[in-house]
């Protein structure tokens, strides 16, 4: 029985799987930049200091996710 | 002048056992402003379209607010960085009235208001920022934005920022991001709500009697993350609404549709599914002017697409 037809079914099954991943990832990353705008905008002190200072980062939040996100 | 006749999109009503009409649309590119080789447009945000076909765009990398004519010429453009009359810090959304244009900023609780040759002209102070925007006529505005106090609403103001109404839209905990909604709203009044982050379309009469509540993608909650103290919705399910002149419902799908920020699902006044269709390019937002156009973002906010809807 020969295998090589198997491994190298095997191999590019692989390789589709670590490129639907690292397609997975590189969307992940254009929603982590919102995420990481996000905590900055909670963190920083004048917003801190703005009444209800998170309504504005929230809507900012939203905004980049509808604009990058897709 | 560039006028494009390119058959992008047949449309495919593709959500099966939802009442769709077999019907077909064809997007017809007529127009495009903007191109990754010209400086006309660098991140566009808001749209809108006055009756003589002028088209007005918010760009948020250069801070202003710009007019074309309608082939696409530019005619004017007004803003920079700053927080002064008639400067921006964050342009976003744009409506407009038969006298005004009306700009909304991301981080301060304002409408700034131009004339259509794009001078300044006021301000309309708001309690807090805006989420959408809809300009009902030359004295009143409605507006979406996350409530303080909890629940939420569309509220409406006169143009000195004076409290009209509002209508209350589902109950929902104290400034959740989950609350945030886009709307547009018809003629009679009627008010159209797509959640962003909820799988969740609604119809109100214009006394605030809700009229339907659907649910088209079957999507039961989206992720979630814990930021600091607040819970945070990390997926998009619907990103943008708007009317034709029929009363139809366009809603722009996000993350869940077949084809993410580029599905467009039409309803029938009624909430019924009549077709949808598919944008050839990802969008963070639809507009539709008053003879049935529809205009959607194209390389990444470089470019502004105008489509006829033909139906087949």
């Amino acid at each position: 029985m020969n295998k090589t037809p198997i491994l190298k079914k095997g191999l590019a099954l692989g390789t589709v799987f670590i490129l639907l991943f690292l397609c997975a990832g590189m969307v992940d990353l254009h929603s982590g930049e919102c995420e990481k705008a996000l905590q900055r905008c909670i963190d920083d002190p004048y917003w801190q200091a703005v009444t209800f200072g998170f309504i504005y980062c929230a809507t900012g939040y939203a905004f980049c996710l509808k604009y990058i996100e897709g | 002048m560039r006028f494009f006749l390119t058959l992008f999109m047949v449309v495919v009503p593709f959500l099966s056992g939802w009442g769709a009409v077999a019907q077909s649309v064809v997007l017809e590119e007529v127009l495009t402003i903007g191109d990754l080789d010209d400086d006309s447009l660098f991140q566009w945000v808001g749209v809108v379209a006055d009756p003589e076909g002028n088209i007005y765009v918010t760009d948020a990398m250069d801070y202003s607010l710009k007019k074309f004519d309608k082939t696409g010429n530019f005619l004017a453009k007004t803003g920079r960085r700053g927080q002064g009359p008639g400067e921006f810090t964050a342009p976003r959304l744009l409506d407009c009235s038969r006298q005004f244009l009306f700009v909304t900023e991301q981080y301060q609780p304002v409408i700034k208001v131009f004339d259509k040759t794009l001078q300044y002209r006021f301000h309309i102070p708001l309690a807090g920022p805006v989420g959408d925007i809809k300009v009902l006529d030359d004295d009143m505005v409605a507006v979406a934005a996350l409530s303080a106090r909890g629940g939420n609403h569309v509220a409406f103001y006169d143009l000195s920022g004076r409290f009209v109404k509002t209508i209350p839209l589902s109950p929902g905990p104290s400034r959740s991001l989950m609350n945030m909604v886009s709307f547009d709203i018809d003629s009679r009044g009627n008010l159209y709500v797509a959640y962003n982050f909820a799988d969740r379309i609604e119809k109100f009469d214009c006394s605030g009697q809700k009229m339907w509540s659907k649910k088209m993608l079957g999507i039961d909650q989206v992720k979630k993350k814990k930021i600091s103290s607040h819970i945070i919705p990390l997926e998009i399910v619907y990103k943008d609404v708007a009317l034709d002149r029929s009363g139809n419902l366009y809603v722009l799908g996000g993350k869940f549709s077949r084809n993410r920020s580029r599905d467009v699902y039409v309803l029938n006044p009624d909430g019924e599914l009549l077709w949808s269709l598919t944008l050839p390019d990802t969008s963070h937002c639809i507009y539709i002017d008053g003879n049935d156009f529809l205009y959607a973002r194209a390389n990444e906010g470089i470019s502004l697409k105008k489509f006829k809807m033909v139906s087949k």
